[in-house]
């Protein structure tokens, strides 16, 4: 029983890890731009063949590896901003547009990534040796970095909106955007931060992914849609309701799993979520913007 | 007085899709001046302050800021080169501090010197903005968050303030309050542009003002000597078919 705890515990704190690094980047498009990026899912993947294609392939040392792939993928998501987001946000009804658009990014990119890749599964290696053993209950090395690193993260993410002149911008487009304009920020340049700094965070969950399970073409999409429920059921827009609700997911589903068995988890956690939501149609937490 | 031009606005048309709200309209603000622009809602006064601080596009014409031509000019060029626009209605930033606020108002400014001198006045203007400094900008009241927005407006130490409906919904005793604080920040040396819907104010506040009617200069008036019924009549209603 305290293994089947312990595992419970473990599996939770992966899960909801995972989650907190792909609603953070979700819920600060979110705030700064107003739309829902669909392809978000498809960076996490994207992120995940180009650290494989580093490691692996290229076989190089794993801090330049990495880096490199962040690298390529924030290049990459300034590009995306460019074709499939800037051109269409300013037109009438341009959140309705960029929807499209970012959904028809997620199928290119993802078609891509098979042309490019093949459809194989492949695997990513543990970025460092290691292992926990507690009981009969093993922790591997990435699973204890996701562990350790996306609270990290979302605690820096939280320090630079809350205390420098970047972050302070950043909180100024979410809240105003002509505002911010009159006092001379440039709104794209804020929103390419963003976008940069929630493709990282993606990319980070999807070689942390890779090496946990596999790297295949649609690996971003059940963890996509789970951050979407995560980022509405957090408190839309507020950074900190989006990291407890992604722990919170992340161990129902757990809990649902050992319980129930993996095929129902899904219509489990999904039905107690939508209980949750008739009574908190705000989210856990009240959104700033929302 | 100074006589160089500050803002010129020349024959600018403008407006949202294929509605031009602006027809050519021409005015002209002198350095150290302060003009009021008054004229019936939706005729166009908040769209020529867009076009000129950056905000709306322009389709013809020009503007000039101080001998510069910063026809559709980025917005943060525009704030750079001294030109401050305190919005009408939600221009804060709710979910920030009295502080942060400031401070984002002298965004474009780095020097630490410089702004903390910014901090000064702004607060020698508006003492109870350093009362209510931690406190969250939703919190305030209608009186300070105008008080605020002007502040706001300050912290990039403006040649040209444009001030958009700062009286709007305020009770006379805080009308008068901030009158006396906006004529403290125009012996600092400021130029100011201002639209009001209180005639009162804008004529204490002011040299010369123009009427805005059609999306053009209707009428122009030295504030000192009035504004008399019959054109503020003329142009808020039209011309009489009587007359």
């Amino acid at each position: 029983m305290n293994d089947a705890f312990l595992s419970i515990v473990i599996s939770g704190l992966v899960l909801g890890s995972l989650y907190s690094l792909m609603s953070t980047g979700l819920s600060l498009t979110w705030s700064t731009l107003r739309i829902f990026n669909f392809a978000h899912g498809a960076f996490m993947t994207l992120g995940a063949y180009l650290a494989w294609t580093f490691l692996v392939f290229l076989h190089l040392p794993v801090i330049i590896g990495v880096f490199l792939a962040l690298l390529c993928l924030s290049v990459s998501s300034i590009l995306f901003q460019y074709v499939f987001i800037s051109p269409f946000l300013k037109r009438q009804q341009g959140d309705l547009l960029v929807m499209v658009t970012t959904l028809s990014a997620m199928t290119i990119i993802t078609t891509l990534i098979q042309a490019t890749w093949g459809p194989h599964y492949k695997q990513l290696p543990t970025l460092i040796e290691f292992e926990l053993k507690i009981g009969a209950t093993t922790i591997g090395a990435n699973q204890l970095m996701a562990i350790v690193l996306a609270p990290v993260m979302s605690i820096l993410v939280s320090y630079l909106l809350a205390h420098t002149r970047l972050g302070l911008a950043v909180r100024a487009v979410e809240q105003n955007r002509n505002a911010a304009r009159l006092v001379g920020i440039e709104i794209q340049g804020v929103q390419s931060i963003t976008i940069i700094s929630s493709t990282i965070l993606a990319g980070i969950a999807g070689i942390l992914l890779g090496g946990i399970t596999f790297v295949s073409p649609v690996m971003g999409d059940d963890p996509l849609l789970k951050a979407f429920v995560v980022v509405i059921f957090g408190g839309l827009a507020k950074l900190s309701g989006s990291i407890y609700g992604a722990y919170v997911f992340g161990f129902m589903e757990s809990l649902s799993t050992y319980a129930f068995g993996l095929f129902w988890t899904p219509i489990v956690i999904f039905t107690a979520m939508i209980f949750i939501m008739l009574f908190r149609p705000e989210g856990l937490m009240r959104g700033r913007t929302s | 007085m100074n006589n160089s031009v500050l803002l010129d606005v020349s024959k600018v048309t403008a407006g949202y899709g294929n509605i031009m709200v602006l027809q050519a309209l021409s005015l002209q603000v002198f350095e150290g001046e302060a003009v009021g622009l008054v004229g019936p809602n939706g005729h166009g006064k908040s769209t020529l302050l867009g076009a000129v601080s950056g905000i709306t596009r322009i389709q013809s014409g020009a503007i000039h800021f101080a001998g510069i031509d910063i026809t559709n000019s980025k917005s943060s060029k525009i704030v750079k080169m001294g030109l401050s626009h305190v919005a009408q209605g939600s221009r804060l930033f709710s979910d920030c501090t009295v502080e942060e606020n400031l401070m984002l108002g002298a965004y474009l400014n780095r020097n630490r010197k410089i702004r903390s001198a910014s901090f000064n006045q702004v607060f020698t203007f508006f003492p109870k903005l350093y009362e209510r400094k931690n406190q969250l900008a939703k919190t305030l009241s209608g009186g300070e968050r105008q008080m605020l927005a002007i502040g706001v407006g300050l912290m990039s130490q403006p040649r040209l303030l444009i001030l958009d409906e700062p009286t709007l919904g305020l009770s006379p005793s805080i009308k008068s309050e901030l009158l006396l604080s906006i004529k403290k920040i125009l012996q600092s040396g400021a130029s100011l542009v201002i639209v009001d819907g209180d005639f009162t104010f804008v004529r204490e506040l002011t040299e010369r003002w123009y009427g805005v009617s059609l999306g053009q200069v209707a009428a122009e008036g030295n504030s000192k000597e009035g504004m008399d019924e019959r054109t503020l009549k003329k142009l808020f209603f039209g011309e009489s078919v009587h007359e």
